[in-house]
């Protein structure tokens, strides 16, 4: 499994390049996470002491070298009398809310999972099927509504349809909780409850996605020479619906991959519009604070996520097409592609 | 008319699409244990005069006429019950063995879901047992390796047999075969058409042969019908119709039939170097998969009186394919000239590496060769635009019209697009060498505002 090893150690390449990147926040932004802590009135002296308790009077590769060793082996802030003990996987610590970043993301992960799983499931589900259904009935009335309505669903801003739900279904229909989060060990009827608003506005907007790509996809592998090769053998079209989206796994996985992967690390504009605490959230008020160590720590991890979901994608496409593993890694002939033995 | 072992008989089928008419009152018979074989020409409506008999037409095709498949008429008939009217009585078997499978399945689940709707078999242990029964029956040796097996696994003439077991499962009375030896090399051809004609005697089952090719014609069918735009030109016993043809259309296509003995006669008598096919030695590069020497070099065919400059000349032409795992030697020392006016037939089974000895005489694959000249230059001595100018007088003609060239350009942007590249400035002049280019292969200067796919096959490959 040498392609394997590789494609892993990509990731982990990608992984850094983005840390870099973000950790230069620290540095090319106009912010002075020092004199937040400082407190007022604030002494040059006073100043230079936080920056060395927190780190920040250091050259910038020795901070993202402590950064990184601080994941896997943790790390205390300052010396002497104050301590700060932040332990493995440290991801800093927020000198604004005094908490370790760990603690935070621990606090909010679970809100942004909820959301991505059934948002995830509820968009894969309601895309395929429609994308589907506008396939086998192309150019008639339903087919017309599937891509009017993805064509909508794929423009519209999400703050848009967000707020027209809570506006229609919370606010004037008085149906659905308008926002707020219930953990699923306190309630599970209780949390499923008040997400239904923001996984069917992810679904709306994501599906519409799933529904195109299905659609073109379905049509294109109907008229293949193995759905006629199965029609001329009788088999009936909810077979040769089957093998079609069978064919469509590949581009399918990779698709909802990227979207978990996305989703779990946070959505910034739903999470504010339905009152929900997870990642996106915290990263938009640390954003608003300039709490840098927060920023940096969450975007650490919505990358990772995303990283790990494509490499995950990427390691199960041989299972899903063979061609691909008989390959060792090289792209699969196409059907039109003329065989490279053939004169 | 009727005979009591009349299987399919067609009377004044119509298709129709868009205002068209495609085929044009065709009658023709299927007789039990016998062959009937439908040609014509690309175009001529043969294919879409079986596929409208079961029911397979295109959306919004207008069917009329009549077809009786043993006194139960079809035409008219709802989708659903020619649907089950396919399961239960009529086999099918397409053009294109490798893409008749869905590649993402195994041999297996597809026999899995055609047992269940044409034998109502279900349960792993019988329906495994009946894939082998069926696989063996159509000559696979290791039926067992081919049911575990994704349609990529397979070669062209297996996947073919796969496609033929299928077609067999549940017994059909009549067996459809769109052009089944087309896309297989000779050598398979010869497997193919045998096992047809074993099936056909064994099982009493009746087949329709759609085909373009005489040769097969002559070989298996009992009867013909010869189809041109969607009318029927002439129909009866192979013997007669071969030995005696009536209609022009008929003789047309019966000339058309390459005959070796008849060109290599022609070939001795006139004399002459020009046109004349030279089967050369082909590489057995085969066998070099596992890394044994491909043996024997092509030799070139001397020309008699001499003449004619080298345009190419190469010797101990070596071409290995690496990849990660392994690499494959497709061409291990091959030599070969070719002088002006001179055509080369280079001759082996599919994998031997022919089309790799052209690929690297058009610098499309690296290659190593002590000696290596197209017009008497070695290009690997050029610098970086002067080697791809010399390649550029290499021109190829690939097997595959359709897919050839890009079909969102235009066939004029295609012909002089590599004018352009070899370094041709001026417009009018490129535009005026496309249309000479194109009136060469004999087709109008107005072509080159044609898109690829308003072109038939025979255009497109001319092109």
């Amino acid at each position: 499994m040498k392609p394997a090893l590789l494609r892993v150690g990509r990731s982990l390449g990608v992984l850094l390049v983005v840390l870099t990147l973000t950790y230069a926040i620290f540095y090319l932004a106009p912010i002075d996470p020092a004199l937040a802590m400082c407190g007022k009135p604030c002494s040059p002296e006073d100043l230079e002491a936080a920056r060395g308790f927190m780190g920040f009077d250091k050259p910038w590769f020795v901070q993202l070298g402590s950064f990184l060793s601080a994941i896997v082996l943790g790390c205390t802030y300052g010396s002497g009398d104050v301590v700060l003990a932040c332990a493995a996987p440290c991801l800093g610590y927020s000198f604004q809310l005094h908490q370790g970043v760990t603690t935070l993301i621990g606090q909010r992960f679970p809100v942004s999972f909820s959301v991505a799983l059934g948002a995830v499931a509820l968009q894969s589900l309601l895309g395929i099927a429609s994308g589907a259904i506008a396939a086998r009935r192309q150019g008639g009335l339903l087919d017309r509504i599937v891509t009017g309505v993805s064509v909508i669903a794929a423009s519209a801003p999400a703050f848009v349809v967000g707020l027209l739900a809570v506006v229609v279904f919370a606010l004037k229909l008085g149906w659905l909780p308008s926002g707020g989060y219930v953990p699923f060990l306190e309630n599970p009827a209780q949390w499923a409850w008040h997400l239904v608003l923001p996984w069917a506005t992810l679904a709306f907007l994501n599906g519409a996605i799933y529904a195109r790509l299905v659609r073109s996809s379905m049509i294109e592998q109907l008229g293949l020479d193995y759905a006629r090769t199965a029609r001329a053998a009788g088999l009936t079209e909810r077979t040769i619906d089957r093998y079609a989206l069978r064919n469509l796994a590949l581009p399918l996985v990779t698709l909802v991959a990227l979207d978990i992967g996305a989703l779990l690390g946070g959505t910034v504009i739903t999470e504010r519009i339905f009152g929900l605490a997870g990642l996106g959230a915290l990263l938009l008020d640390a954003t608003s604070t300039a709490d840098l160590p927060v920023i940096v720590g969450t975007t650490f991890i919505g990358s990772l996520l995303i990283v790990l979901a494509n490499l995950a994608a990427d390691l199960s496409r041989p299972l899903l097409d063979r061609r691909l593993a008989a390959g060792g890694g090289r792209r699969a002939r196409t059907a039109d592609e003329p065989a490279p033995d053939t004169p | 008319m009727t005979t009591p072992d009349e299987l399919l008989s067609l009377h004044g089928l119509h298709v129709a699409i868009a205002g068209r008419d495609l085929v044009r009152g065709v009658d023709l018979s299927v007789r039990r244990g016998r062959i009937t074989a439908l040609v014509g020409e690309s175009g001529s409506g043969k294919s879409l005069t079986a596929m409208s008999t079961i029911g397979l037409q295109p959306s919004g095709a207008v069917v009329t006429g009549s077809a009786l498949l043993e006194r139960e008429e079809l035409v008219g008939r709802p989708a659903a019950q020619l649907r089950r009217v396919r399961a239960a009585r009529v086999g099918t078997v397409f053009q294109e063995p490798g893409q008749s499978l869905s590649p993402v399945m195994k041999v297996s689940a597809v026999f899995k879901d055609v047992l269940a709707v044409r034998e109502e078999l279900r349960g792993a242990k019988r329906v495994s047992a009946r894939t082998r029964e069926l696989l063996t029956s159509v000559g696979l040796p290791d039926p067992d390796r081919t049911a575990a097996s994704y349609p990529h696994e397979l070669s062209g003439g297996e996947l073919q047999r796969v496609v033929i077991a299928l077609a067999l499962a549940g017994n059909p009375d009549l067996l459809i075969a769109d052009e089944p030896t087309t896309a297989l090399d000779v050598t398979v051809q010869r497997g193919i058409l045998d096992l047809l004609r074993r099936i056909v005697d064994e099982r009493e089952v009746g087949v329709l042969l759609i085909t373009h090719d005489m040769g097969v014609v002559g070989e298996i069918a009992d009867e013909v019908v010869v189809l041109r735009d969607g009318l029927v030109q002439e129909s009866g016993p192979v013997r007669e119709v071969l030995s005696a043809p009536e209609s022009p259309y008929t003789q047309e296509l019966l000339s058309a039939v390459p005959r070796l003995a008849e060109t290599l006669q022609r070939g001795m008598a006139d004399g002459a170097a020009h046109g004349r096919a030279v089967a050369d030695g082909a590489a057995d590069g085969g066998g070099a998969a596992d890394g044994s020497a491909a043996d024997g070099g092509a030799s070139s065919g001397t020309s008699p009186d001499g003449a004619g400059e080298l345009v190419v000349r190469v010797e101990g032409l070596r071409v290995e394919y690496r990849r990660r795992g392994g690499s494959h030697l497709a061409l291990d020392d091959v030599s070969m000239q070719v002088r002006r006016g001179e055509i080369h037939g280079l001759v082996g089974e599919s994998g031997s590496g022919k089309s790799t000895w052209g690929k690297a005489l058009a610098g499309l694959v690296p290659f190593e060769a002590p000696v290596m000249e197209l017009d008497g230059v070695d290009p690997r001595t050029l610098g970086r635009a002067a080697r791809r100018e010399a390649f550029s007088h290499v021109g190829l003609v690939f097997q595959n019209p359709a897919s050839s060239l890009n079909p969102r350009r235009t066939v004029g942007w295609s012909v002089g697009e590599p004018l352009l590249l070899a370094g041709e400035k001026d417009r009018v002049a490129t535009q005026r060498r496309v249309k000479e280019a194109l009136e060469l292969v004999r087709l109008p200067g107005s072509y080159v505002s044609r898109l690829p796919h308003e072109l038939s096959g025979g255009q497109r490959q001319r092109v």
